[in-house]
């Protein structure tokens, strides 16, 4: 059995995966011992309800001055080429200030969901690309969904088989420091052009249980991190755009562990590989 | 095979591939004996690149947009060039037509290549498909900017570039678009009518993509009447229902041709099968009746 930061999620909220039928063949349904507890078939029209409502999470979680996922998207860059991991309550279970937060109807039913992680496959075998992790932990205090966001992502690899992952995030993010749980990151990118904000970094591991197991906060796993070489600023661009140019000549870097906050600057551990 | 039809391209565009390093190797960069150039090999995680990267997403929201499905430059990295990768044609910069650089935004500096059609496709979790969610050419929102037969060349040197023996594709059902997939082969539908997606007036397609199938699309092959079962009317939402309520029973159903516009009605041709009974094309496919795209 795993154990965790938070194991009473695991009792509280029930696990899903949005999955097509073909999909769904190569999914781990009961990924480090737990099932699974529901399949949402996308394509079926009785699943526009938990759609709907899995936008609306995503709404609750970055609002619309954050980066919210049109459905188009959540369809054509989610549901049919990968999957979508996470737990949820059902309608019944949830308070009126819940409710009214999904604009739930009064006849609604069916799951809700309270985290989501979406991952999609890449070219390369056991490769997969990670691109939203929410969780309603910080909109719903009162749950003690505490560590949910960690959780879910560790468990959505497990279930979807990864070997390699590589994501994508922002180094003002306040999530950064949920990605270096999983160990040290290697930076493909350290400033990003093609993406909506360049300030932007592509990291990348290896997915092992231990990794995972280290993410969910098990006490038994350590995980190995290299002393850091050095810090970059969150706030110097041009420190971002120095990287990356040496990142482009060859040099590889990893991103070490959590940022720390000094004068008001947030900081994050870089260290130079062999 | 009849590639030279469409040599005119040629003579002012040419081809590209936007791939990350690990990527680009795995590809065709001869798909039906077009090289692409080593130099329009575009890694999207490199500086130098930001220009034409910008202007591919310009391209894209020229197209899409007034559709109501723009997309967002973190989907453009995230969900495109991240996963899978790109492939399309460009035109030089400095070769271009003032009112060209104009409707798409060229920097005056800018002398590299500017794209004009745009193919984007990246796997699926079973492996068995790959998914293009994009296919669009400059033509459609500026015609003239390219020569006619872009869009058509586009999909079926994507197809060869990204090697792949099934296509999955999304598509409005009054889109052109699908008449253009439906050139490949008989389209099963996955889904008919999709609450899931902005439009739910969307289908979800599968479609198989041997040589066979992009000889058939270059030509512009049709099938006959023969091989209709029914008409799908694009327009009603009731009828598209019903559709996706028989798929969900089980029944297996194709679009087998580009839809027939008569005044304001769009007809989409239809295959009924049972499971494990194959669609098929009609006997007497050639150049009687031609889809242009």
């Amino acid at each position: 059995m795993i154990r965790t930061d938070n194991d009473s999620l695991f009792a509280r909220l029930q696990t899903y995966v949005v999955a097509t039928p073909r999909n769904a063949e190569h999914l781990d349904r009961a990924p480090f011992g737990v099932e699974v507890d529901a399949i949402i078939d996308p394509l079926r029209t009785d699943s526009a309800p938990f759609l709907d409502r899995l936008q609306r999470l995503d709404v609750l979680c970055f609002g619309p001055e954050g980066m919210p996922m049109p459905k188009w998207v959540f369809f054509d860059c989610a549901e049919l080429p990968g999957f979508t991991y996470g737990f949820a309550l059902p309608v019944g279970a949830l308070t009126d200030h819940e409710r009214a937060a999904f604009r739930l109807a009064d006849d609604a039913t069916g799951l809700v969901p309270f985290s989501v992680y979406i991952s999609i496959p890449m070219f390369e075998d056991g490769a997969w690309f990670g691109h939203n992790l929410a969780s309603l932990n910080r909109t719903f205090p009162d749950r003690d969904l505490h560590h949910l966001a960690s959780i879910t992502k560790a468990m959505a690899l497990k279930a979807f088989r990864v070997r390699h992952f590589v994501g994508a995030t922002q180094w003002k993010s306040n999530a950064l420091h949920i990605h270096t749980r999983f160990g040290p990151l290697a930076l493909d990118t350290a400033f990003t052009p093609a993406h909506s904000t360049a300030e932007t970094l592509t990291y990348a591991f290896e997915v092992t249980d231990e990794a995972l197991r280290a993410a969910m906060g098990d006490p038994d796993v350590k995980l190995d991190r290299p002393a850091p070489d050095f810090e970059l600023d969150a706030d110097d661009v041009e420190a971002m755009k120095r990287l990356q140019r040496e990142i482009e000549r060859g040099a590889r870097y990893q991103l070490v562990g959590r940022p720390r906050v000094h004068d008001g600057r947030r900081l994050h551990p870089i260290a130079r590989c062999d | 095979m009849s590639i030279r039809h469409y040599r005119r391209i040629f003579e002012s565009c040419e081809p590209y591939l936007v791939a990350r390093r690990g990527v680009a190797d795995r590809l065709d960069r001869e798909p039906l004996g077009v090289p692409i150039p080593p130099a329009n090999v575009i890694d999207p995680q490199r500086l130098g690149n930001r220009t034409f990267l910008r202007l591919l997403q310009f391209v894209n929201d020229l197209t899409y947009g007034p559709l109501g499905l723009p997309m967002p430059d973190w989907v453009f990295y995230d969900c495109a060039v991240m996963p899978g990768a790109v492939f399309g044609f460009a035109r030089r910069a400095d070769e271009l037509e003032p009112w060209f650089r104009r409707a798409l935004e060229v920097p005056d500096d800018y002398r590299g290549l500017v794209p004009v059609s745009i193919y984007i496709c990246i796997p699926t979790v079973s492996r068995d498909a790959a998914l293009v969610y994009t296919l669009c050419s400059a033509n459609q929102v500026a015609v003239g900017i390219a020569p006619e037969g872009l869009w058509r060349l586009t999909l079926a040197l994507g197809i060869r570039a990204f090697r792949l023996h099934h296509m999955m594709a999304v598509s409005q059902w009054r889109s052109s678009q699908l008449g253009l997939f439906a050139g490949l082969g008989p389209l099963e539908l996955v889904s008919a009518w999709t609450p899931a997606h902005d439009n739910p007036a969307t289908c979800t397609v599968r479609v198989a993509t041997p040589e066979s199938a992009v000889d058939r699309l270059l030509r512009g092959d049709v099938t006959g009447a023969e091989g209709i079962d029914a008409y799908v009317d694009a327009d009603d939402f009731d009828a598209l229902r019903r559709l996706q309520a028989r798929i969900e029973a089980g029944t297996r159903i194709a679009i087998v041709g580009p839809a027939e516009i008569r005044g304001a009605t769009t007809r989409v041709p239809l295959q009924y099968r049972d499971a494990g009974t194959p669609f098929e094309l009609g006997t007497d496919l050639g150049y009687t009746r031609r889809f242009q795209g």
